[in-house]
């Protein structure tokens, strides 16, 4: 997608976010690496590959996050117009993982479609939209259950 | 059984009614979900990856052949009609397609465009078909030093040119291999970074992480957009014949175009971004139309849409004959066929050659049927992009959260793959490729396995490494592209301090 000014977020504070997110994991990593045994050359145990790559990921990312402070580029940072639309589907998409189960897949798959297309706004129209969900839950079950004859949760 | 018996046996099998409409299918849906503005080849393969599911593998090959030419035609697509690049490799095409496209000469660019893709993935396909299974030949010999030292070129290559800089794409690479070492050791049986938790017990899935940072956070990438309102100009099947002169001009565009990509896609990385560019640069210096660059040259668009898919088809080389994938794009479909228990690489070439053939058949197929369908549809395709995303997006989060479960049959995927959309979005919308992530995270368990099995074999001996000829040449390889990429680091960090010290005022 072509870059456009963006209003939602602050470019350097999201980079910065994410660069300080990866150094965290990956002094993280390195502490639990460092309780598994190295070994020796001739005879490496489990921690031989996780210490050298949370040692290597540790430099790495600390070098990122001084580099992000340094050049405070706001050109390449863009999590969109509106941030807000995507952690909603996030928050839906969630919902539906943990009530696949309980639920079961059409009444699940229906009501996350539901929820999806009132937040995205793409349909004009309850009734429309209700459809349209329907419809497709209904399509997707009829696709996976009965023509790929697989297994639903 | 010579290279073309095999390549007959492998059309009987490919060419059923069933694999025939199977293509068809592949390669609609492929060029459909390619031509949504910022999906790419890997977001389009991601998405796809749920409909193969219960089906037969090779018919399920073949759906991802037409898939996998399908999504590049289809970036293509909204490249010329909509100036919006699905991917690094589409850039190029925006500029002079588009610029053609307000011409009104939309369809010469989009059947330019469909003729060179074509050309070029038969040519690829011929070198594959001549090549690969050498190749998996000499591969069988391969013992853990050649594998670790073909892994780690191939992310050393792949941190040094993967779009961005060589700090972030490296911190990519390691994040991926961090998330490789997470499960059971196989060495030792120790379990690492679990959490004790049952979910990471058997490690991340690479099909789920995929499925996560390209699927998932390319629909919250999308819905994050905003509701853009898309203008496609109307294509009809007439407009689709170029003119003898813009035909003319093409056709060396095109042979340019794909020797380009054919000997990049062999290069790790993102080889259909940097060969289309190279394409560019030389249709823009080399070509009879070079004045008319930035306002609609032929060639601007047949030479960069060429060398973007024979780099495609060239990278399935090392994934078919190897096992292993040197770009996202490649990854995908790797983790297409892992879901059918496919593991390319030579012992596929040599233990199943039924699959391995029936694949690169369903290949050419797939090549075919992008020509024969998709330039008849190519009016439909420019009014579905008129479908609003505010509705697609949604039906596709379904799709791949849907999918997601089917992988494993596993509800606690779903958990991990929205996770890794989070993840997935965050790092793009800071400006990181996943790319490198995807193959660290694939290569990482390679890379230890064959290092660890090699040094028990020397007894600790780092000599081993270097003691057959092809690991000495990789390893040689890759420490002077290291060593290359520090020297142009230095020199650009020297050329632009100040020579002289300016004295103080």
């Amino acid at each position: 997608m072509q870059k456009t000014d963006r209003s939602g977020q602050s470019p350097f504070l999201v980079q910065l976010v994410v660069a300080v997110a990866l150094f965290a994991g990956c002094a993280l990593y390195l502490y639990a690496a460092l309780g598994f045994s190295f070994g020796t050359w001739s005879n490496p145990r489990a921690g031989f590959l996780p210490r050298i790559a949370g040692c290597v990921g540790v430099v790495l990312a600390l070098g990122n996050l001084l580099r992000v402070w340094r050049a405070r580029d706001t050109t390449s940072a863009d999590l969109g117009l509106q941030p807000s639309r995507a952690l909603a589907f996030l928050v839906i998409l969630a919902g539906y993982a943990a009530l696949l189960g309980r639920l079961g897949f059409l009444p699940a798959t229906f009501g996350a479609t539901l929820a999806l297309l009132m937040v995205s706004r793409g349909m004009r129209g309850p009734a429309v939209t209700v459809g349209l969900a329907a419809a497709f839950s209904f399509g997707i079950w009829l696709l996976f259950s009965r023509a790929l004859d697989l297994p639903l949760p | 059984m010579t290279s073309l018996d095999a390549l007959i046996q492998g059309f009987q099998l490919a060419a059923t009614p069933t694999n025939l409409v199977a293509a068809g299918i592949g390669v609609l849906l492929g060029t459909f979900a390619g031509m949504l503005p910022g999906l790419g080849i890997s977001g389009t393969i991601a998405l796809l990856i749920p409909i193969s599911f219960g089906l037969d593998p090779l018919t399920a090959l073949v759906i991802f052949g037409g898939i996998y030419y399908g999504a590049a035609y289809g970036g293509s697509t909204t490249s010329i009609l909509l100036n919006v690049p699905g991917e690094g490799a589409s850039v190029v095409t925006c500029v002079e397609g588009y610029a053609m496209a307000r011409r009104g000469r939309a369809g010469a660019a989009l059947s330019v465009a469909a003729l060179g893709s074509f050309f070029a993935g038969m040519l690829g396909l011929v070198v594959l078909v001549l090549f690969a299974p050498t190749i998996a030949g000499w591969a069988l010999a391969f013992g853990p030093q050649e594998y670790f030292c073909i892994a780690l070129l191939a992310l050393v290559v792949l941190s040094g040119i993967s779009g961005q800089s060589m700090v972030q794409s490296g911190l990519m690479v390691v994040v991926g291999i961090m998330l490789g070492t997470i499960g059971i050791d196989p060495m030792s049986g120790v379990e690492r970074f679990t959490l004790s938790s049952d979910i990471l017990l058997d490690g991340i899935s690479f099909i789920i992480v995929v499925m996560g940072v390209y699927g998932m956070a390319e629909v919250l990438q999308t819905a994050s957009d905003g509701d853009a309102a898309v203008s496609a100009p109307r294509v009809a099947f007439r407009d689709l014949y170029p003119t003898r002169e813009e035909l003319s001009r093409s056709l060396p565009a095109i042979g340019r175009g794909s020797l380009i990509g054919l000997l990049i896609g062999l290069v790790p990385g993102p080889s259909g971004t940097i060969s289309t560019f190279l394409s560019y640069a030389i249709e823009k210096r080399f070509s009879r139309g070079r004045d008319q660059f930035g306002s609609g040259a032929i060639e601007g668009v047949a030479g960069p849409e060429s060398a973007n898919n024979g780099a495609d088809t060239s990278t399935l080389i090392p994934l078919l004959s190897l096992g292993l994938p040197f770009n996202a794009g490649a990854a995908l479909m790797l983790s297409g066929f892992l879901i059918h228990g496919i593991t390319p690489g030579p012992n596929l070439v040599n233990t199943r050659p039924d699959l391995f053939w029936g694949l690169v058949a369903s290949l050419l197929i797939g090549n075919v049927m992008l020509l024969v369908i998709n330039l008849p549809f190519v009016g439909l395709f420019a009014s579905l992009l008129r479908i609003p995303l505010g509705i697609l997006m949604p039906l596709v989060a379904i799709v791949v959260m849907s999918g997601t479960y089917f992988i494993n049959n596993n509800l606690s995927d779903l958990w991990l793959a929205v996770a890794f959309g989070l993840a997935g979005w965050l790092l793009k919308g800071a400006g990181y490729s996943v790319a490198p992530l995807i193959i660290g995270l694939f290569l990482g368990p390679l890379i230890e396995k064959g290092f660890l099995q090699s040094m028990v074999l020397a007894d600790g001996s780092l000599l081993v490494l270097m003691s057959r000829p092809f690991s000495g040449l990789m390893l040689g390889t890759a420490a002077l592209f290291i060593l290359v990429r520090i020297g142009l680091a230095l020199r650009s960090h020297f050329a632009r301090a100040p020579l002289v010290p300016v004295p103080p005022r």
